[in-house]
């Protein structure tokens, strides 16, 4: 935990002085520009102090700096001389709330549901990988290293899933009544019907439109967030959510399949 | 369990006492949402606590006497938690205003009082809800 400094006294009188000025020019004036580039340069030191609190969630550094800039732009543009505040105090909720922001735009702030159950097929995938290689359940540190995300965010996850699944009912059914979906109860071996199945995936990949076949694999197979592929892609992560929804669902139309909730279960257990 | 998950939190109080090291600023801050949604905070309140925490935290672990502990104190109210943190320091510390988590912690908290009495530099933070805004 690294106590970064703030500008000294000559640059926060430096800031002000920039400050006061700018809100003095007529709006089309060409010496804006300038000003607001010094400006943010001078408070480019706590956009990234603030991004750095963030890291560790999935998400690239470099794109935090970004909309947190953006958080700092709008903060020096609204940013009022006349009221005797330090101006960053003023610009630290702005720049947060626009961090905070885009991890809701890209559904990953934290105890959002959509963030939960997107973690919680990693997790599970990582956790059933885990101890097969491990011959025993893996730790927080190692899921965390597997899955890219810091121990907080594992722990968080855990406690997610078990808010989702409670008490297994199942294991209180009587026999026959329904299948168990208790890990520790055991189930017809899939590994048959995977095998057929993943011989009718592939032709359902095959068809699929370009654009979203590569989308499908990038998130599914390489395990790219949103966010990634879009930047590999070269279009929206809005545009990458579209896309993963609708390759998902025309692949489900191809196969028949039931409603995703199930196949989610299923693949847990 | 033997009260209902509605109850009112009002007047509970939860301490946690770790080792003065940064290894253990997460247990706190975990300890800090799950109290926080206790308590009927908002997502966006919480996710500012939690990072209050840690900055009370950054102020206060250089201070730290060797091999002590880091004391917190969790007062919990409807739509309202404080955070009390202390540390053990040699003389009359203070925490170091002139950097990034000073600025920080005071933009994120509700209110931030420091005192140091006798040696136990402590830093009260309260994150209350925030009215709707823009």
């Amino acid at each position: 935990m690294t106590s970064a400094h703030r500008p000294d006294r000559d640059e926060r009188a430096a800031a002000g002085d920039l400050l006061a000025e700018l809100h003095q020019l007529p709006e089309d004036s060409p010496r804006r520009r300038i000003l607001r580039d010094q400006l943010v340069e001078l408070h480019m030191p706590l956009v990234v102090y603030l991004a750095r609190r963030f890291s560790g969630r999935n998400e690239p550094m470099n794109d935090l700096v970004q909309v947190g800039a953006i958080g700092l732009i709008k903060a020096i543009d609204r940013f009022d001389p006349e009221r005797k505040l330090e101006f960053s105090t003023y610009a630290t909720p702005t720049i947060l709330g626009e961090i905070k922001r885009h991890f809701r735009d890209t559904g990953w702030l934290i105890h959002v549901p959509r963030r939960a159950q997107e973690m919680q097929t990693t997790l599970n995938a990582a956790r059933a990988d885990l101890s097969q290689e491990l011959g025993r359940a893996p730790t927080v540190p190692e899921l965390a290293a597997r899955i890219e995300i810091d121990e907080e965010a594992v722990l968080e996850a855990l406690d997610a899933a078990r808010a989702y699944s409670g008490v297994p009912l199942d294991v209180l059914a009587a026999p026959g009544e329904t299948v168990p979906e208790h890990p520790m109860l055991g189930v017809l071996d899939e590994g048959y019907e995977q095998v057929e199945q993943r011989a009718l995936l592939r032709e359902v990949i095959a068809k699929l439109p370009e654009a979203e076949r590569e989308i499908l694999l990038l998130r599914f197979i390489a395990n790219k967030t949103q966010t990634e592929i879009a930047a590999i892609v070269g279009v929206s992560q809005m545009q990458v959510s579209r896309l993963v929804a609708r390759g998902l669902k025309r692949m489900r139309e191809s196969l028949g399949a039931p409603e995703p909730v199930a196949e989610q279960r299923r693949r847990k257990s | 369990m033997t009260t209902s998950d509605t109850r009112s939190p009002d007047g509970d109080a939860v301490e946690v006492r770790i080792p003065a090291d940064v290894l253990y600023v997460s247990t706190l801050r975990l300890t800090a949402a799950s109290l926080a949604a206790r308590c009927d905070l908002t997502i966006d309140d919480i996710e500012d606590l939690r990072l209050a925490v840690d900055e009370a935290c950054a102020l206060l672990l250089p201070h730290a006497s060797a091999g002590s502990t880091l004391d917190a104190r969790f007062e919990l109210a409807e739509g309202r938690l404080e955070v009390a943190t202390s540390v053990h320091t040699d003389e009359d510390a203070e925490p170091d205003r002139s950097g990034f988590a000073w600025t920080v912690l005071g933009a994120l908290a509700t209110t931030v009082e420091v005192s140091n009495h006798d040696g136990q530099l402590t830093i009260s933070v309260t994150k209350a809800r925030e009215a709707a805004s823009t």
